[in-house]
C-alpha cells in the first residue's frame, strides 16, 4: 500500500493540471482549491466488501420505499413507526412532490452513504446523502492517474477496478430516462463541483448543460443543441438544490433552474435524477429510524449499523443525553457539511449548560451520537507517515439493480485527532482499493 | 344549490417589452363534490405554448411561456357553476395529516399563541377535547374578524399571519392566514382555500378546519363573518396562500407591471 509514495507529487501535478478542485466560499468570495491527494490507498477486502455491499444495498432499497410511501400512501407514519412530526415539521419534506410517483418509482439513484470504521473494524454508518451526492470523481480520476503513474502496481495487486463508475451511472439514467437523451444540469463553472460535472458528462456520454440550454415546451423538456435544433430530453442528473430547480414551483429568485421542469416531472415525462423532495430520507433526524424502515419495508434485521444515536424528542433519550451529554456528539438537523456539529467534551462548563437549555427548548432540532472511536488510517503529512481520523462514502447507484461502486471516496481530516473530515474544511482525499479474491 | 355564471378577468400592462415570460395560472374551477363547472370561454394572450396540469394538492392548473417580446398578458376565464354543499364542503380524503402544521407564512407566534390559549379556556375542557366544535370555530372566526380591519394595500402576498395579526390590519389573505394559524396551533387541521365569492370584486380567501373526532370539513370565511355557503366557488386549496397563486409569472426584462383584476359572480336565476 505505500507503492504511490514515490508518485505522490507527480499525481498531484497531474490532478492540477486536469483541474481536479473544488470550490469553496469563504467570506463571501469564490476560491478554488486543489483537492489533496494522499497516495496511500485505503484497502478493503473482499471480506468486507461483501458485508458492505449487501448492508448498503438493504439501507438504499429500504431508503427508496420510504421515500415512495411517505410521498405517497405514508404507510409507516399510520403503523405509527416514525411520528409524522418528524416528517411534516421537516424542511426536508416537500409539500410539492406529494403524490410524485417518479419513473420506475426511483428516487435515490445515486446515494452517498458515508461510513466509519471502528477501531474493533466494524462499520458504522455516519449519514445518508440522497440529495446529490458529490465526489465520485476524485477516486476516478485518481485512479486513473495513478494506473498512469504507476501501472506495474495494478498489475501487482488485485484491485477491482473502479473506472466503471461512469458505466453504472449511465445505465442508472439510461434505466429511469423516459425517452430522450441524458443531461447533466450544472449551475456552471463556479460551482463547488463543476469540474465532477465536467468529467461526469464527458465520461457517461451524458450532454452537459446549463439552464439557458434547456426549456420545457408543452408536456416535455429540450435541450437547444449546437445548431439550434431541439432535442428531447429524457433524464436530466441535475447538479442544483431542489430549491433552485424551478423557479415556477420553488424558489422564484432561482436563476439556474428552469421553468416549469416540475410540471412534466409530475407528469411523468422527464427522469429528475435524484429526485426532488429526497431531502426527507437524509433528514438527520429520519436516521435514527433507517433501521427501523429496513425492518418494517423488508422484513430483514439491518446489516450495517447506525452510529448509536438518540433523540431528545423521546423522553428516554432527552434524559440519557442530559445526563451523558459530556460523551456525546451533538447534531443539528437542519445542518451539513460538517457544520452545526458540536462535541460535548469540547465545550466549557458554561456552554454545556446553555447548550443544554437549548437541547432542552428545542427538542427536535438535535440528534445526539455516540462518539465512535474511529480506526485512525496512514497518510502522508510532510514526508511523514500520520495516523488520522477517515470516512468512507460509499456510492450506491438504483437503476434495475441497485449496485454499490468497488471504491468510494475516503475522505480525511488533515489535523490529528480531529473527526471533521469535510472537503469543504480542509481535508483531503485517498482513493479506495477494494481488493478482489 | 345555486347557480351561478362567473368571470375572471385579468389585464397585465407592462411598461416595456418583456421576454422569457413564463406562467401558472390557477384561476380556472374544477368539477368536484361541491360543485359542478362549465367553462364557456378560455383566452389567454399572447400566447405560444399553454399546458395544463394538476398539482399535489389536487387543483389543475395551467401553465406556459412567451418566450417572444411583449407588454400584455391577459387572461379571460368565463363559466357557469352549479354549487350544493348540502352534502358537506371541501373534502380531503387523504393526506389530512399534513394540514396540521405550520408553514412559513402561518407561523403562530408568541402573541398568537397567548390569544389562543385564551380563547381555549373558553372552549377546550382539561382534556383538549371539545364539545362544540362548530360552534368553537365560529366563536373563534368571530374574534379573528373583531380583531382585524379590512384594509387593502396594508399587506401583501409575502405577509405573515404574525404579521397581520399584529398590524391589525389585512385582507382575505391574511384573515385566512391568521385563523390557519390558530386553528393549527390548537390542533385543528385546517385548509387554505382560493375562489370566488358572489358579487364583484377581486378573488376570495377562506378556511376550512376539520374536526378530527368526525373526519368532517367545516368552511368558514373570517373576513365577512360568515359560513361559507353555496354563493363560494373554490378555485384551489393549500397549505397558505402560496399554493393558490393565481396568476404566478417571471420574466426578463426591465419593466414595471399594472395589473387589473376582476372578478364578477352572479347567480343565474
Amino acid at each position: 500500500m505505500f507503492d504511490l509514495l514515490d508518485h505522490t507529487e507527480s499525481i498531484n501535478r497531474l490532478l492540477a493540471r486536469y483541474g481536479v478542485k473544488f470550490g469553496i466560499y469563504k467570506d463571501g468570495k469564490f476560491k478554488e482549491q486543489l483537492f489533496p491527494f494522499d497516495p496511500i490507498p485505503r484497502i478493503i477486502t473482499p471480506e468486507e466488501f461483501e458485508e458492505l455491499e449487501a448492508g448498503l444495498r438493504q439501507r438504499v432499497d429500504a431508503l427508496n420505499l420510504f421515500l415512495g410511501d411517505i410521498y405517497g400512501d405514508k404507510k409507516i407514519l399510520k403503523d405509527g413507526i416514525i411520528p409524522e412530526d418528524f416528517i411534516f415539521s421537516s424542511p426536508g419534506y416537500l409539500k410539492q412532490c406529494e403524490g410524485i410517483m417518479p419513473p420506475k418509482g426511483i428516487y435515490s439513484h445515486i446515494s452517498g452513504i458515508d461510513l466509519v470504521q471502528a477501531k474493533d473494524k466494524s462499520w458504522y454508518i455516519l449519514e445518508d446523502n440522497l440529495r446529490v451526492p458529490s465526489g465520485a470523481s476524485y477516486p476516478m480520476i485518481a485512479r486513473n492517474l495513478c494506473r498512469r503513474a504507476a501501472p506495474e502496481i495494478f498489475r501487482k495487486h488485485k484491485i477491482l477496478d473502479n473506472r466503471n463508475y461512469a458505466q453504472l451511472l449511465k445505465e442508472t439514467m439510461d434505466y429511469s430516462n423516459t425517452g430522450g437523451i441524458n443531461v447533466i444540469l450544472t449551475p456552471g463553472r463556479y460551482n463547488a463541483a463543476y469540474f465532477e460535472h465536467s468529467y461526469l458528462a464527458e465520461k457517461s456520454g451524458a450532454v452537459l448543460a446549463m439552464n439557458s440550454d434547456l426549456v420545457v415546451k408543452g408536456d416535455y423538456l429540450y435541450y437547444k443543441d449546437f445548431h439550434g435544433k431541439d432535442q428531447k430530453v429524457g433524464a436530466v442528473y441535475r447538479r442544483i438544490s431542489d430549491d433552485y430547480l424551478d423557479p415556477m414551483t420553488f424558489r422564484e429568485e432561482s436563476l439556474i433552474g428552469v421553468p416549469h421542469i416540475m410540471d412534466i416531472y409530475r407528469k411523468g415525462n422527464v427522469a429528475i435524477i435524484n429526485a426532488p423532495g429526497n431531502g426527507i430520507a437524509d433528514d438527520k433526524g429520519i436516521y435514527y429510524f433507517v433501521p427501523k424502515m429496513i425492518e418494517y419495508y423488508l422484513h430483514e434485521t439491518p446489516i450495517l449499523k447506525n452510529a448509536p444515536t438518540y433523540l431528545p424528542f423521546y423522553d428516554d433519550d432527552f434524559n440519557y443525553v442530559i445526563e451523558n451529554f459530556d460523551k456525546l456528539v451533538i447534531k443539528d438537523v437542519a445542518e451539513a457539511g460538517g457544520y452545526g456539529v458540536v462535541f460535548g467534551s469540547a465545550l466549557s462548563q458554561e456552554e454545556r449548560e446553555e447548550f443544554k437549555e437549548t437541547v432542552r427548548r428545542e427538542r427536535r432540532r438535535f440528534i445526539a451520537q455516540e462518539v465512535i472511536d474511529f480506526l485512525d488510517i496512514d497518510i502522508m503529512d510532510n514526508n511523514e507517515i500520520v495516523p488520522r481520523k477517515a470516512d468512507l462514502r460509499a456510492f450506491v447507484l438504483s437503476g434495475k439493480e441497485t449496485k454499490i461502486w468497488a471504491s468510494g471516496l475516503t475522505r480525511f481530516s488533515r489535523v490529528p485527532d480531529s473527526f471533521i473530515v469535510n472537503s469543504s474544511q480542509g481535508g483531503g482525499f485517498k482513493d479506495t482499493w477494494v481488493l478482489s479474491r | 344549490m345555486k347557480q351561478l355564471h362567473f368571470i375572471y378577468r385579468m389585464h397585465s400592462a407592462f411598461s416595456s417589452d418583456i421576454m422569457g415570460h413564463s406562467f401558472t395560472l390557477k384561476c380556472i374551477p374544477a368539477t368536484s363534490e361541491v360543485q359542478q363547472i362549465e367553462i364557456i370561454k378560455q383566452d389567454i394572450s399572447p400566447i405560444e405554448w399553454i399546458s395544463s396540469g394538476r398539482d399535489s394538492f389536487g387543483t389543475s392548473y395551467l401553465y406556459g411561456c412567451i418566450q417572444k417580446p411583449h407588454d400584455y398578458f391577459s387572461v379571460q376565464i368565463e363559466g357557469n357553476a352549479i354549487v350544493d354543499r348540502s352534502f358537506g364542503g371541501i373534502r380531503v380524503d387523504s393526506g389530512m395529516e399534513r394540514y396540521g402544521y405550520e408553514t412559513s407564512l402561518t407561523k403562530c407566534s408568541q402573541t398568537m399563541k397567548c390569544f389562543a390559549e385564551q380563547f381555549k379556556k373558553k372552549w377546550f375542557h382539561a382534556d383538549e377535547t371539545i364539545s362544540d366544535f362548530q360552534n368553537m370555530v365560529f366563536s373563534l372566526m368571530e374574534e379573528i374578524f373583531h380583531h382585524m380591519e379590512y384594509c387593502p394595500g396594508a399587506t401583501n402576498i409575502r405577509t405573515t399571519a404574525e404579521e397581520a395579526f399584529d398590524e391589525k390590519k389585512g385582507v382575505c389573505q391574511d384573515y385566512a392566514h391568521i385563523m390557519i394559524s390558530l386553528c393549527r396551533f390548537m390542533g385543528i387541521p385546517s385548509i387554505y382555500v382560493a375562489g370566488y365569492m358572489s358579487g364583484e370584486g377581486a378573488s376570495h380567501a377562506w378556511v376550512a378546519v376539520c374536526d378530527r373526532c368526525t373526519g368532517q370539513w367545516y368552511e368558514i370565511d373570517p373576513t365577512n363573518d360568515r359560513w361559507v355557503d353555496d354563493d363560494y366557488i373554490i378555485v384551489s386549496h393549500g397549505l397558505d396562500a402560496d399554493d393558490c397563486i393565481i396568476n404566478k409569472g417571471i420574466f426578463r426584462g426591465i419593466a414595471s407591471e399594472i395589473q387589473d383584476v376582476t372578478v364578477i359572480v352572479e347567480e343565474i336565476l
